[in-house]
This record gives structure tokens, C-alpha cells and sequence, in this order.
């Protein structure tokens, strides 16, 4: 229930980075993205879920970075030329934080109006249902809008480092 | 004008002056009365009610000024100082701080607690006497003690900018007495189109007839003083006639107001230049200070950059210069890195209340000794260390000292001791809550910990382990669960919250003479000196205080995790296997020496990289849980390296070893 209101207001007309993983095409609202770099090199973080690749620095703070394809269980994303990292500002328990988002490609900003978006389809093609906020008509075809504060809630994240904590923990004990 | 940032000075003051009544309240209760402790208090009260007065606080100024009431009788001896009376005191001390509270959130007009108003009001006016209670502090003038003052305020042009408005201070003076003659000096206004809003033109002479003693008036205005030219005359001579309006009106010459204040003016400018030393401290912002230790965190990475760089061009020109840089920075550093630091009596200090209260509760006898209040740390370490101190403060004063007879039956002295010390030790500072009451009973300890299935009743523990259990979550050895703690929940809580400032916590006990806690933290949360160690391709930083020694790890150390340094056993980790990270193989093993509480570990990486002054950046909130990372840094390089937390790090392969 909760989630059908807030993918709502994830689903607004305006502009969307359409960026690729892998094949695929996504969007995601520009609102909350602050910017796009190449891939600086990454410090990776021993011990934890293969979603979290590592932090980088952002001139002067240390942000994680999350690979969405692993996030997406489609299996780890490859660095190349054209990987970037997309800095998004989403919401935490302690205010707005700073996360790196690696794509596989950047390919436009687009201007959506309300009558190319579409509520989000009952199975949204392989990817968790509450990850995706709408889609978005592209000529004949769709492309699924992400809710990144869903994609990337901090809570969510969170639990996920400190299952696998737990995991180790009593699988070494 | 800001009046929010006004506001927050006057919130500020107020808890401090709240501060200095409680702890000189306290003083007269351990001490005695004398002149100079009640002079604080009424001061402090005083002063409470001319700020709250100029933000029209209504509740404050009408409740402190029956509480000055009541302090001016204290002062002048007609009512003495007793226990109730300082109980009442310092109820009325929290119940003020509780009004301030409501106003710091902006809820002026409410009363966090009517009920206690009216109780704490009908005790004072029963000290007071209902008929002097009523009174205006000084009412009309009455009888033959009235006196007629003139009284010239000439306001300094800046005084706006100081968040003052002269009009409350000269309403607060009429009322004070009979208004004879008012005369504005209207030359000093310009006309309409030339007026700066911002500036004060504001000159005023007043006659008035009262009561009130120099020292009331003057206090009246001590607020304005530093921002207007004040005199203040007596004119004896025309008390019976009628005040001639051009003399009243004529200006006062200030140099002509020096005589005639002289006999006041060596105790007040005494009492002001007292007020000055205390306030010889500067307020800053601690975001400010977080800006500038930014920048020089940045600074201290570019460096770093810079260094790096230098060594590639090999020129001894550059080199010279970047030491000089460096040398630059570091004393940069260490200037700004004071600045935040505060003397941990700011915590220190709430604790004579606390024990006095807690030790009331429990009828326990306890005497309160507090040493090293001086000492400075890092201000946010101030702030959080306040509560598990208040809980490890608590403990000891319901589990640590018996109660009178007990004590006698042991034969100790029936008041207890408690003990708040601090000093710094190599780089850190420790903070030790020490009792003499009966001590941890190691044998109960163990017998509880194994009954909740905290360790198998196997478990090998040394007395500092047994000791450590009662930090375990949801250990408790109290028989009788009281009031205050002994809940079961706290002391996992204070071991969680001085391990997240990257302290430690000792307990020495003896079981019948006493219990220390011993806090270890380090001074600052910003930077530290660090010790950077390579694992594969990982970089990582160890806090330098905790470094003993490096050295290569024996080549027939690698059997079993234990080695031998000079005689005595070594257990080590390799860093790669904890952290499940590839290794050089082409490395030689080196090992880090590392002392973590009273042990010392050996930590195996492939190679060491020097040490390094490392900008502390907080990790996100999601990876506060992975156990052994304290936080990261940004090396010369720009790449990020993460500063290894030792305890967490060491603590979980021990707790495997134990299960």
C-alpha cells in the first residue's frame, strides 16, 4: 500500500538521466542526481555485500559506491571506458547522503511529460517491483523509471551489510 | 538584526548562569555560606531576569524575580541558609532550566510544568512572607530613606548592533522609583530623511525619586553599561524642593558623574573585571571551527599530494620547501585542533548534583572529590562522554558503596568516596570513576554471565575478562533491581558509545576496598597521527598511539598464530585472512605490533607504508557495523584508505576462540 503512494510521487513529469546497464535502459528523476564523474579509482570495503563496490573520494568526502547491476542480482558490473560513477543525493536516517551509482553508460537527459509516463507494470521485468517507480514511454518502446530512494534506502543497505556481518560472524563461529 | 542568534547568546548565558547557582548552591551546602558564593548566586538570578526581561520572558523574570526576593533576604542575613532552603533553591535552578528549554524551542509562553510553578512559588513566598512577596522588588518610593537620582544614559551609536534596546532597561528603572523629570535629548536626532535605522541616537536624563541603593541601580543598568555612557548622581540637596526642570534636563557631564560614583566604582569595576576573566573565553561556533578544521584537513591531503609530487621531480628546492609547508601545517593543525578542545569539568561539573541527588535517594552517605577538571579534550567527546559517565557515575553510587551500616560493619568509613578523575596519558585521555564501596565480585560475575549464556561454564576468563561481562548486553548482578539502574541495559550502552569514539574501558576492582572504571579516548575525533600498512593492493592506517613496534615476521613463526617476541608469546592475524583480501605474494611478511586494552596483538600485512597524519572521514552510516573499520582518510594520492578500528578489529576472532 505504502509503496504504490510513494512510487506516486517518485512518478513525476520533468527531466530523466536515461543511463544503461548492461543492455538495458533505465531512468531515474534528475532531482536527486548531483552529478556524474568517471570512474575515480575505488577503495574497496573488506567484508562486505559484493552490491557495495568500494568508496570513493569526492573531493574531500568519502562516498560508498553501489554497482545497481549487482543490486539487481544481474551479476557484477565490469568497469570500462565509458562506465560512470552518478552521484545521487538520497534521503538517511541522518539527513541526505551522498551514494555513487556505477552505470555502464550515460546516454541522455530527457524531458518527460506526464503523458509519456505510465504507472509501473504488475512484474517489472526482472527487477523488484518497488524499485521501479513507472516507466516512461520512448517512441514505441518503455523504459522502467527507478525510485532511487527505494533502490538506494539507506535502512534497507544497512540491513544488508549488517546481515552479512551476522552471516560471517556464525559461519566462522 | 538577527534576533534568532541573539536569542541563542541569551540561551547560552542562561545555562551557564544556571550552572554557576547550582554548583555555588552546592559549594554553601558543602562549604558553607559566605558573602562571595550568595553574591554569585543573586547574581546569577539577577542577571537571569534583566536578560529574560529584554526578551519579554514574562515567566522567567516573574518567577527569578521572586527567587531574587528571597536571595536578597539570604544576602542581607535576615533569612538563613539551610538544607531545605538550598533543596528549594536548586529545585527552583531545574525548574528554571526546564523554562529555558521551552524557550530554546521557541515555546515562550508555556510552563513545562504548572504545577511545580505554583508548588515552588507557594515555598518561596512562605519563606518570603505572603505580604512581602507581593511587593514589587523596590515599590514606590516610601518614607524617608527615598532619594532622588539623576540619572544620564547616553547610548552609544553601535548599541543596536549589540542586540540591546535601551527602552526595557529605562522602564525596568522607573519602576524601580517615582519618575520626577524625563528630558530626551532631541539635538542629537537627525532629521527624518537622515536617520540610519540601525544607529542609536538615544540621550536621555532622568530624575527619579526612589528607595533603591546605587548598586540596585546601577545594576539595573549593568547590562547597557558597556554600550552607553552612564552617570549616576545623587542630588541630596534638592530632595525637598521640587526638581528644577533646566537642571534636570541639562545633560550630566559624564567626567562630572566620576566623583560622585567613585565610592561604588572600585567594587563594581572589581566585580567587572572578575565577570571579564571568566568570560576571558571565547564563544565560537562549532561549525566555524569544523569549517576551519576542514580546510585544514584539506590542507594536511594536499601536502601530502605535494610531497608525493616532490619525490618524483627529485629537486632539493621543492623538498626544502615542502618541509617548510609541512612544518607550517602541522603547527596550523595543532592550533586548530585546540580550539575545539574544551576542560572536561564542562561534563564534570553536572556531577555534584547527581551525587548529591542519587546518594539522597538511596540514603547514602557519599562525598564527591573531583581532580583534573582542567584537563582538555575534543569538545564533541565532551558532549558524548556525558552520558555514559553519568551511568558509569550512577552504578557506583547504587552497586559500589553500601549503604551506612554495611560500610561500619566492614569497618570503613561510613561516608563514602567517589572519585572523578582525568589526566592525559601518551596521546590520550583518561577519565576514571573510582569508588570505595565493595568492590566487583568476580566470582558472582562469572557464576551470572555463564547462567545468561553469555560464556560456557568452561570458559577461560582472567579477572579483566570476568570484569568485562558486565558490559555484555543484558547483564545485570544486581540482587535487588532499583530505581536508578540495574535495569540490565546501560552498561552495554556505555561500552558501545565509548567504543564508537574509539575509546577503551578498564575495570580494576577489589573485592570489600573498591571499583575503578577506567575510560581511555582519544583527545580528538579529527586527525590522527597513523601508520599506513599495505595488504595486496588495500591500503590501510593504523592509529600510531596503538603501534608498538614493527617488525618482519619470523620466517618459522608461520605454524601456529603464535610467535615468540623476545621470550614472550605473540599471538598475530594476518590482515588478508580477516579481511579476506588477496595478497602480494611476493611480499615478505611484516608484522605491526599493536596494543589494544592492556593486550598486544601482532597484525601481518605485506608491507608498511610509513607514517601519515590522517583527516578523519566519517564512514556512512551503513558501514558503521563492519567490524575492525574506524573510519577512512584521503592519502596523498587521492586514493581512500580506511583507518583500521583495533578493538573491533582483534575482538572478533577472540570471541570465536572463546565459543
Amino acid at each position: 500500500m505504502s509503496s504504490e503512494r510513494n512510487a506516486g510521487t517518485a512518478l513525476q513529469a520533468g527531466q530523466y538521466l536515461m543511463f544503461t546497464l548492461g543492455e538495458e535502459t533505465f531512468g531515474c528523476r534528475i532531482a536527486c542526481i548531483r552529478e556524474i564523474i568517471e570512474c575515480p579509482p575505488m577503495t574497496a570495503i573488506p567484508l562486505t555485500p559484493a552490491f557495495l563496490r568500494g568508496v570513493i573520494n569526492l573531493r574531500g568526502a568519502v562516498v560508498p559506491v553501489i554497482d545497481l547491476s549487482v543490486r539487481f542480482e544481474r551479476g557484477r558490473t565490469a568497469l570500462a571506458e565509458r562506465t560512470c560513477i552518478v552521484i545521487v543525493e538520497v534521503a538517511g536516517a541522518e539527513g541526505p547522503q551522498l551514494l555513487g551509482v556505477i552505470v555502464d553508460g550515460v546516454t541522455e537527459v530527457l524531458e518527460v511529460d506526464s503523458a509519456d509516463l505510465e504507472m509501473r507494470p504488475s512484474l517489472g521485468g526482472g527487477i523488484r517491483a518497488d524499485f521501479v517507480a513507472g516507466m516512461i514511454r520512448q517512441g514505441d518502446q518503455f523504459v522502467l523509471a527507478l525510485d532511487m530512494d527505494k533502490v538506494l534506502s539507506g535502512d534497507e543497505l544497512a540491513r544488508l551489510v549488517d546481515i552479512q556481518q551476522q552471516a560471517r560472524e556464525s559461519a566462522s563461529g | 538584526m538577527d534576533i534568532q542568534a541573539v536569542r541563542n547568546v541569551l540561551l547560552e548565558e542562561a545555562r551557564e548562569l544556571l550552572a554557576t547557582y547550582e554548583h555555588t548552591l552546592l559549594d554553601i551546602e558543602a562549604q558553607g555560606l559566605d558573602g562571595e558564593r550568595i553574591n554569585a548566586i543573586f547574581r546569577a538570578a539577577h542577571t537571569l531576569k534583566g536578560s529574560s526581561g529584554m526578551f519579554n520572558l514574562q515567566r522567567v523574570v516573574s518567577f527569578t524575580h521572586l527567587l531574587e526576593s528571597l536571595l536578597v533576604r539570604v544576602r542581607s542575613g535576615e533569612q538563613p541558609m539551610g538544607g531545605a532552603l538550598i533543596s528549594l533553591l536548586l529545585r527552583c535552578g531545574d525548574y528554571l532550566s526546564r523554562l529555558f528549554d521551552k524557550v530554546a524551542e521557541g515555546l515562550d509562553d508555556e510552563d513545562p510544568d504548572p504545577a511545580q510553578r505554583a508548588e515552588l512559588i507557594a515555598a518561596l513566598e512562605d519563606y518570603l512572607g505572603s505580604v512581602q512577596a507581593l511587593k514589587p522588588l523596590a515599590g514606590v518610593p516610601a518614607g524617608s530613606e527615598a532619594q532622588d537620582w539623576l540619572i544620564g544614559i547616553h547610548c552609544h551609536p553601535e548599541l543596536f548592533h549589540h542586540g540591546l534596546d535601551p527602552l526595557p532597561f529605562i522602564q525596568y528603572l522607573v519602576g524601580m522609583g517615582e519618575l520626577l523629570e524625563l528630558a530626551l535629548d532631541r539635538e542629537l536626532i537627525p532629521s527624518l530623511e537622515d536617520i540610519d535605522p540601525e544607529t542609536c541616537y538615544f540621550k536621555v536624563d532622568l530624575l527619579l525619586r526612589t528607595t533603591a541603593s546605587r548598586e540596585a541601580l546601577t545594576q539595573a543598568l549593568e547590562f547597557i553599561q558597556e554600550d552607553c555612557d552612564i552617570s549616576l548622581e545623587p542630588l541630596e540637596a534638592i530632595v525637598a524642593e521640587a526638581p528644577e526642570a533646566p537642571e534636570a534636563s541639562e545633560p550630566a557631564p559624564v567626567e562630572s558623574a566620576a566623583p560622585a560614583s567613585a565610592p561604588a566604582a572600585p567594587a563594581a569595576s572589581g566585580e567587572r573585571a572578575a565577570r571579564r576573566d571568566e568570560q576571558s573565553m571565547i564563544k565560537v561556533d562549532a561549525r566555524k571551527l569544523d569549517q576551519l578544521i576542514d580546510a585544514v584537513g584539506e590542507l594536511v591531503t594536499r601536502s601530502a599530494r605535494c610531497r608525493t609530487l616532490s619525490l618524483t621531480s627529485a629537486r632539493e628546492t621543492v623538498e626544502t620547501f615542502v618541509e617548510e609547508v609541512d612544518g607550517f601545517i602541522e603547527q596550523l593543525r595543532d592550533r586548530a585542533l585546540k580550539l575545539r578542545m574544551a576542560p572536561i569539568n564542562e561534563v564534570f561539573q553536572r556531577f555534584p548534583r547527581v551525587v548529591r541527588d542519587v546518594a539522597r535517594d538511596l540514603g547514602k552517605d557519599v562525598e564527591l572529590q573531583i581532580r583534573g577538571a582542567e584537563t582538555e579534550l575534543d569538545k564533541t567527546l565532551i558532549d558524548k562522554l556525558a552520558d555514559p559517565l553519568m551511568h558509569i557515575v550512577r552504578n557506583a553510587l547504587d552497586h559500589g558503596i553500601e549503604p551506612v551500616e554495611a560500610r561500619q560493619a566492614a569497618g570503613k568509613p561510613a561516608r563514602g568516596r567517589l572519585l572523578l578523575n582525568a589526566y592525559h596519558e601518551s596521546g590520550s585521555v583518561v577519565i576514571e570513576v573510582s569508588d570505595d564501596g565493595r568492590g566487583l565480585n568476580a566470582a558472582k560475575i562469572r557464576a551470572r554471565a555463564i547462567e545468561r549464556g553469555l560464556i560456557g561454564a568452561e570458559t577461560l576468563l582472567d579477572e579483566q575478562g570476568v570484569f568485562a561481562m558486565i558490559f555484555e548486553a543484558g547483564f545485570s548482578t544486581a540482587e535487588q533491581v532499583t530505581d536508578l539502574s540495574g535495569r540490565g541495559v546501560g552498561m552495554d550502552v556505555v561500552r558501545r558509545s565509548i567504543e564508537a569514539m574509539r575509546g577503551t574501558l578498564e575495570i580494576q576492582s577489589t573485592l570489600g576496598q573498591g571499583t575503578c572504571f577506567r575510560i581511555r579516548l582519544p583527545l580528538t575525533l579529527s586527525i590522527i597521527d597513523g601508520f599506513q600498512v599495505v595488504v595486496g593492493e588495500a591500503h590501510f592506517v593504523i592509529p600510531l598511539e596503538q603501534v608498538v613496534e614493527c617488525l618482519e615476521l619470523p620466517a618459522n613463526a608461520s605454524a601456529r598464530q603464535v610467535m615468540s617476541l623476545r621470550g614472550t608469546p605473540l599471538s598475530y592475524v594476518r590482515l588478508a585472512e580477516l579481511f579476506e583480501l588477496p595478497r602480494d605474494p611476493a611480499a615478505r611478511e611484516c608484522l605491526v605490533v599493536v596494543q589494544h586494552g592492556q593486550q598486544r596483538t601482532g597484525i601481518v600485512v605485506d608491507r608498511f607504508a610509513g607514517e601519515l597524519q590522517a583527516v578523519i572521514k566519517p564512514l556512512n552510516p551503513m558501514l558503521r557495523n563492519v567490524p575492525g573499520l574506524g573510519g577512512s582518510t584521503i592519502l596523498g594520492d587521492g586514493r581512500v584508505a580506511l583507518i583500521l578500528d583495533i578493538n573491533s578489529l582483534l575482538a572478533t576472532p577472540r570471541r570465536v576462540e572463546h565459543a
